[in-house]
């Protein structure tokens, strides 16, 4: 196809390049919405943390677990009655964004929760023997003092769903990994294929090392 | 000022209770810098923690300017910790903020509003000395300018008490004296009652008036610094006196060849008087001092002497009375 149609295939990656952000940023954000209160919960609530509650954390990590076992595959088809709810319908890019979200969510809380976790115990105290409420403690202490770390956890993230969203083809959605899919593979044209996994190899690199400068330019240690 | 009564606290190990204090009791004047010695494991950590109440007591009183701390709820006793400022072995500053944001913590919480943070930031840093540090870094610091932010944040709030956690323990001898200096400075400069926790008895000597000896979760003795340290009754306390300098391993003396030897304790108008001559002209004997020194602790002289005597034994013993008369604490050292 680049060869026959180079403007067609032009158009057609320039669209599915943003098909990918669109579906990876956005599901990014709102498994952080989700993923992030649930990681802070699961610090705060461990033997020891600042709001202690043992039963609460053993639920919650519980919780998580369960949604970090299921392949992403059988989420997509699992989730479609859920998915159909809120967007309206279960194919397409949009309607990936929420099996997407579904399952980077309890990855999110993972990443925050072992961030925070790192946060050194001797600050903390300090944090509360200036008389620090558990409040001022998160927003004030705990994650300024992770920020670094939850950076390089989200970046992680995001490269994640870059793969995981190639699997979006399976319900009509769009994306770099699509082209993949469906021109490479089905039809049998690797050199669209080529391209298409160079593109994903510079756009991992391209994020990793946002996400490293960024974490860098956070890092005050 | 603060009060400690009755004070117990159990840790659960694995089934096993572990007893860090055990009947404590201790009571702390506004103005006081009162050690607390030790050696690592003795309880004083978890003493000092029990009066913010970060170590929650299992049994006792706490009382701060009467207030029995363990009566406060969970927002009281988030008051109550604004006005004691701590400080820390390892400084414990906020990485991701900077000098001036470190110091600007404990007044955000407290609502201050912003230009009001901004003159009182200013302030501290000019008592802790670190005006030219305003915006670095902690991790652009050193240990002794780290602590310096410490204490400046923990002064923020003008706190009626700051504790002191092992705060020299991770400093050289030279930054641990200017820090010392820094914390009679501020006791002498804002009438601040200071609690320390150590296990240096340079510190205790630098700088408290006052002294609690701890030993497994006890306070084995407690008292003016003069008086304890002059007269040490318990070996732990006897064992820090040794460090202040005064002493060599009595093996020496052993293989030295000396008969008897008598070890002298003396403080306050002791050593100023020349009990030593008048001794020696009132009896018939010789003394030779071998050992010793005299020290200032807390503008009262503490000294310290090791003495051989000859002569005959009767009279050596009526020598000895005599001194212990005079208020001189002897000490035979049996070779």
């Amino acid at each position: 196809m680049i060869f026959e149609n180079p403007i067609g295939a032009l158009l057609l990656f320039l669209r599915e390049t943003g098909n990918t952000f669109y579906m990876v940023f956005v599901s990014t954000l709102i498994a952080i919405i989700i993923g992030m209160p649930i990681g802070i919960i699961l610090v705060i609530t461990e033997k020891g943390g600042i709001k202690e509650n043992l039963k609460l954390n053993k639920v919650l990590g519980t919780i998580v677990n369960i949604g970090r076992s299921f392949p992403f595959a059988i989420l997509i088809i699992a989730l479609m009655p859920f998915t159909r709810l809120i967007i309206g319908t279960s194919i397409g890019t949009t309607a990936t964004i929420v099996p997407l979200s579904i399952a980077a969510a309890p990855f999110v809380a993972r990443v925050i929760e072992s961030s925070i976790k790192e946060v050194d115990k001797g600050i903390i105290e300090a944090a509360i023997a200036m008389g620090s409420t558990p409040w001022e403690i998160i927003i004030k202490v705990l994650i300024p003092e992770a920020m670094s770390s939850i950076i390089l956890g989200i970046t992680l993230t995001i490269i994640n769903l870059i793969g995981y969203s190639a699997m979006a083809g399976l319900v009509g959605g769009g994306g770099l990994g699509n082209i993949a899919i469906q021109y490479g593979y089905y039809r049998y044209d690797f050199s669209l294929m080529i391209v298409t996994i160079i593109l994903l190899i510079i756009l991992v690199q391209l994020i990793q090392w946002i996400g490293n400068s960024i974490a860098k330019k956070m890092n005050k240690k | 000022m603060i009060e400690v009564k009755g004070l117990y606290k159990e840790f659960r190990d694995k089934g096993n209770i572990v007893k860090a204090l055990k009947n404590i009791n201790i009571t702390i004047e506004k103005g006081d810098i009162f050690g607390i010695i030790g050696l690592s494991g003795a309880g004083k950590s978890t003493l000092v923690r029990c009066i913010n109440r970060l170590e929650e007591p299992t049994k006792g009183k706490v009382l701060i300017k009467g207030q029995d701390v363990m009566d406060l709820n969970a927002s009281q006793l988030r008051e109550l910790r604004k006005k004691i400022g701590m400080i820390f072995q390892h400084f414990n500053l906020l990485n991701s903020r900077s000098v001036a944001e470190n110091i600007s913590y404990p007044l955000e919480i407290s609502k201050v509003p912003k230009e009001e943070r901004e003159k009182r930031i200013d302030e501290l840093l000019k008592l802790v000395e670190l005006e030219d540090k305003k915006n670095s870094y902690p991790s652009q610091l050193s240990g002794g300018q780290k602590q310096r932010v410490g204490i400046a944040r923990a002064l923020a709030n003008h706190p009626d008490v700051l504790l002191c956690d092992e705060a020299t323990s991770a400093l050289d001898p030279k930054t641990t004296q200017s820090i010392l200096k820094l914390l009679k400075k501020i006791n002498e400069k804002l009438g601040l009652t200071i609690v320390i926790i150590t296990h240096e008895m340079e510190v205790i000597k630098q700088i408290c008036n006052k002294v609690a000896v701890m030993e497994n979760g006890e306070i084995v003795e407690s008292g003016m610094v003069s008086k304890v340290f002059a007269h040490p009754k318990n070996e732990i306390t006897k064992n820090f006196v040794k460090n202040i300098g005064h002493d060599i391993p009595e093996e020496l003396f052993k293989e030295l060849g000396f008969k008897k030897l008598v070890r002298l304790n003396f403080e306050g108008s002791g050593a100023s008087n020349p009990i030593l001559s008048k001794m020696i002209k009132k009896y018939d004997i010789d003394a030779n001092i071998l050992f010793g020194g005299i020290d200032h602790l807390q503008n009262n002289l503490v000294g310290n002497l090791i003495v051989e005597l000859k002569g005959k034994e009767e009279e050596i013993e009526k020598a000895i009375c005599f001194l212990k008369e005079n208020e001189v604490e002897c000490e035979v050292i049996s070779l």
